[in-house]
C-alpha cells in the first residue's frame, strides 16, 4: 500500500480559529486563492480507501499464519484502536504544522533535525521494502499464472521480480506521465475484482463454495496468537493516516479529517473482513497463512479461469501502482534528505529534463533488487511495517512535545483532538503491544533494524550533523516554543 | 486463449499509453500558445521535456518564460511554476533571492547563497531571505514593491541579481487523485492565460524600474 497523501501548496489561508501570530496575519498570509479549499469527507474517505487498497491483495494473510484466522480478525480489529489514535493525532498535527513535507517536515519543526533524519530514515525504508514486497508478489504471481497456463518450469520468478523493479525505475527517473489515465483504470479494475470475487463464492449460501465450518478452527497458538497476529494486523490500515495530509485542502478540517479517516478505516475494515471472509472458506489457516497471492489462490481455488485472469489482473495492477508509488515516495524523501544535509548533498540532484531526483532514484534500484531477489516476502513487509511503528512511535511522543512546547492558544490549530493525552498513551501501549508481537516471531529482524536505526542515529549525530543547515529547517510562522 | 487475451489486454494499452504520450507532447508544447500578447518579437519554442518557451522583449528587458514541472516534495502535490526571466542590468552589484513557502526542495532556486537576511516585519513569516554581500540594499529598496507581489500567494520566489530579475509562480497545481493512484502529475490548465504572463511582467518591471530609478520614498529607504 502506498503510504501517501500529498498536501497543496501553501497558497490558501490557514483555517480559521485560534490565536495567529502578528507575522501571519499581514494582508499577503490571508489571502485566499479560489478552489482549493474544495475536499469534504467524502473525498478523505475516498483517497484513504483508495491508498489502502492493494494490502487487500497480499501481506494480510501473515496475520493468519501468526495466530490462525480468528486471531487475524482480532488483530484487525485492535489494529483498528491503534489507528484511530493515529488519525486524531496526525489530524491536529497535519493540520497545524501546514508544511510540505509531511511525517518528515513535522518532525523537524517540532522535535528537531535527529528525528526528522530518522523519520526520513523510517519513510525510506517503509516504502523501499514496500516495493520490494510488490515485485516480490508481481514474480510469484506471473510465475503461478505462468503455471496455470501449463508453462511449468519455463519461467523464472526472480527475473519478473527484477525487471519490474527496473522498469519501475525507468519510468520515474523519465517521469511518470504517459500512463496516468490507464492506471485510474487500473485501480478501479483491482477495485472490481475484490467484489467479483466475493459475489462469485456466493456468501450468502454457506457451504456451497465457501467451507468455514471445515476450514475455521480454533485459535491454534491460544490468545497469545492473537498478540503476534498484531504484527501483520497493522497491515490492514498501514497509510490511511495520511489522509490528514489533505488538511490544506479541506473545506472543514475539524471535521472533515477526522470523519474522513474514521469512516475510511469502517470501509477498510469491512473490506478486510470480507477478504478474510473469502479467503479463510477457501483455504485451510496453514496455507492461507503464508501464500504470496491470497485473492488469487482463492480464485484459483473456485474453479473459474475467468475469476482467475481477473484476480491475476486485479493483483498485478495493484501491486505494480503500489510499486511505482513507493518508488517516487522513497526517492522524494531521500532527495529531501540530501537537499537539507541529512544525507550528502550528491542525493538531492534533480535531472536537467525530466526534473525527477534521479540518483536518488538509481541509488535504489540494486537495493530493492537485492532484497526482491533474496528475502522472503514477510520479511520484507516485517521491515516495512517495522518502520511504520516507529514513525507511530515517534508520533505519540510528537504530539505530547508539540502540546508542550506550544499550548493551545498559543499557535492556530486547524483541529484540535480530545482527550490529550489520552490517544498518545494509548498509542504508545499498542505500539509497546506489537513491538512485543513482532519479536514474537521475527525477533532477529526487529534488533537488525533497531541496530541499523541507532548506528545510523549515531552516524548522523557524530558527523552528520555538522553539514546540515539549521537555520532554514523552521518555516513555521510561530511563536519561540515555551521554554525555548 | 487466456496467453491471447493477455496479449491483446497489453497491446491495447500499448496502444492507450502511446496515444496519452503523444496529447501529453502536444498538450506540454501548447501551453504558452496564448500568451504572446504582452510581449514583442515573440518566440515559441520547446525546452528539452517538450514543455512550450517563449522569448521577447518588454520595455528594455530581454524576456524568458519557461515552464517548471516540479514533483519534488515528498507528500506535496505536484506544481506547475511559471518563470519568467527578465534580463536587464540593475542597479545593483548584490544577490537577492525572496522565497516563499521554502520546502529545502527547490531545485529552481539558487542553492549557495551564503547570507540569510532578516524577513521584513510585514511580510508573511514563513519565507527565506538569501543572498550575498550587500543585498541589504536591494532589499530595503524593493521591499515595498515585494510586499505588494508577495501579497498575491501564487509568487514562489523573486531573484534579484545585477544582470535582471526573475519571477517564479504558480501556473497550475496538480490533481490530487491522479497523483495519488500513480505520483501522476495531471495540471487541470489547458493553456496559460496571458493575463497571468502580463501581470508577472508588470511585476517584473516594477521592480527593476524601483531599483534602476528609485523614487523619493525607496531612495529614502536605500539610503536608511
Amino acid at each position: 500500500m502506498t503510504t501517501v497523501q500529498p498536501m497543496a501548496e501553501r497558497v490558501s489561508a490557514p483555517p480559521a480559529g485560534g490565536a495567529i501570530p502578528a507575522a501571519a496575519q499581514a494582508p499577503a498570509a490571508n489571502r485566499r486563492v479560489a478552489l482549493l479549499r474544495v475536499l469534504g469527507p467524502g473525498h478523505v474517505w475516498a483517497l484513504g480507501v483508495g491508498i489502502v487498497l492493494v494490502g487487500e491483495f497480499m501481506g494480510w494473510n501473515f496475520a493468519v499464519g501468526k495466530g490462525g484466522a480468528v486471531a487475524a480478525l482480532a488483530a484487525c480489529w485492535l489494529a483498528g484502536i491503534l489507528y484511530t489514535c493515529v488519525a486524531m493525532i496526525d489530524s491536529e498535527i497535519t493540520s497545524t504544522v501546514a508544511a510540505a513535507g509531511g511525517q518528515y517536515a513535522q518532525a523537524k519543526h517540532i522535535i528537531g533535525p535527529l528525528a526528522a533524519f530518522n523519520v526520513g530514515l523510517y519513510l525510506v525504508m517503509a516504502y523501499t521494502m514496500l516495493e520490494v514486497s510488490n515485485a516480490i508478489v508481481t514474480g510469484d504471481l506471473i510465475e503461478a499464472f505462468a503455471q496455470s497456463l501449463g508453462l511449468e518450469g519455463a519461467i523464472d520468478k526472480r527475473a519478473f521480480m527484477v525487471l519490474t523493479v527496473v522498469a519501475l525505475a525507468f519510468l520515474n527517473y523519465r517521469g511518470v506521465l504517459a500512463t496516468l489515465t490507464l492506471n485510474l483504470v487500473i485501480t478501479a479494475a483491482a477495485f472490481a475484482a475484490i467484489v467479483v470475487l466475493f459475489v462469485a463464492t456466493q456468501p450468502w449460501a454457506p457451504g456451497a463454495v465457501l467451507q468455514h465450518e471445515a476450514l475455521l478452527g480454533a485459535l491454534p497458538y491460544g490468545s497469545l496468537g492473537i498478540l503476534a497476529a498484531m504484527h501483520f494486523g497493522l497491515w490492514f490500515y498501514l497509510g490511511i493516516e495520511g489522509t490528514t495530509q489533505a488538511a490544506e485542502e479541506v473545506r472543514s478540517p475539524a471535521r472533515a479529517l477526522p470523519l474522513g479517516t474514521m469512516t475510511g478505516m469502517m470501509t477498510l475494515l469491512i473490506a478486510a473482513t470480507l477478504t478474510w471472509y473469502v479467503c479463510s472458506g477457501l483455504m485451510p489457516w496453514e496455507y492461507l497463512g503464508q501464500a504470496v497471492t491470497p485473492l488469487y489462490d482463492a480464485a484459483r481455488l473456485t474453479g473459474s479461469r475467468w475469476l482467475e485472469l481477473f484476480l491475476f489482473l486485479g493483483t498485478l495492477f495493484a501491486t505494480v501502482a503500489s510499486a511505482n508509488g513507493c518508488i517516487n515516495d522513497a526517492s522524494r524523501a531521500w532527495f529531501a534528505m540530501g537537499r537539507d544535509r541529512y544525507m550528502p548533498v550528491w542525493f538531492g540532484a534533480v535531472h536537467p529534463t525530466y526534473r525527477t531526483p534521479y540518483r536518488a532514484i538509481v541509488f535504489f534500484v540494486p537495493i530493492a533488487i537485492l532484497f526482491a531477489v533474496s528475502t522472503p516476502l514477510d520479511q520484507t513487509i516485517t521491515f516495512s511495517i517495522l518502520s511504520g511503528l516507529l514513525g507511530y512511535t515517534l508520533m505519540a511522543l510528537s504530539i505530547v512535545l508539540f502540546r508542550r512546547k506550544w499550548p493551545l492558544g498559543s499557535i492556530q490549530r486547524g483541529y484540535v483532538h480530545p482527550l490529550h493525552p489520552l490517544p498518545a498513551v494509548l498509542l504508545l501501549v499498542l505500539c509497546v503491544v506489537t513491538y512485543l508481537a513482532v519479536f514474537l516471531g521475527y525477533g532477529t529482524q526487529l534488533l537488525a533494524m533497531m541496530a541499523f536505526y541507532i548506528t545510523a542515529s549515531a552516524w548522523f549525530v557524530l558527523h552528520r550533523y555538522k553539514y546540515v543547515r539549521r537555520g532554514d529547517q523552521f518555516t513555521m510562522p510561530w511563536p519561540k516554543p515555551r521554554g525555548y | 486463449m487466456f496467453a491471447g487475451l493477455t496479449l491483446l489486454i497489453l497491446l491495447c494499452s500499448a496502444a492507450f499509453c502511446v496515444r496519452q504520450h503523444q496529447r501529453e507532447a502536444a498538450w506540454r508544447a501548447g501551453l504558452l500558445d496564448d500568451c504572446t500578447g504582452p510581449l514583442s518579437e515573440p518566440r515559441l519554442g520547446r525546452d528539452r521535456a517538450g514543455f512550450a518557451t517563449l522569448r521577447g522583449r518588454v520595455g528594455p528587458a530581454v524576456v524568458d518564460v519557461r515552464l517548471v514541472p516540479d514533483t519534488l516534495v515528498h507528500r506535496r502535490l505536484p506544481q506547475l511554476w511559471l518563470r519568467v526571466t527578465l534580463r536587464m542590468p540593475l542597479e545593483t552589484e548584490a544577490v537577492l533571492d525572496v522565497l516563499r513557502r521554502p520546502a529545502g526542495a527547490e531545485f529552481y532556486a539558487p542553492d549557495q547563497l551564503p547570507l540569510r537576511l532578516p524577513v521584513p516585519a510585514a511580510w508573511p513569516a514563513d519565507t527565506l531571505v538569501r543572498g550575498t554581500a550587500g543585498a541589504d540594499i536591494p532589499l530595503a529598496c524593493l521591499t515595498p514593491v515585494l510586499s505588494r507581489v508577495l501579497a498575491d500567494p501564487r509568487v514562489k520566489e523573486v531573484l534579484v541579481t545585477p544582470d535582471g530579475l526573475r519571477l517564479t509562480v504558480q501556473a497550475s497545481q496538480g490533481a490530487r487523485g491522479a497523483y495519488l493512484l500513480l505520483r501522476g502529475s495531471r495540471f487541470p490548465l489547458s493553456r496559460l492565460e496571458s493575463d497571468q504572463l502580463a501581470d508577472t511582467l508588470r511585476d517584473g518591471l516594477d521592480l527593476a524600474r524601483t531599483l534602476s530609478d528609485p523614487s523619493s520614498e525607496t531612495r529614502h529607504a536605500c539610503a536608511a
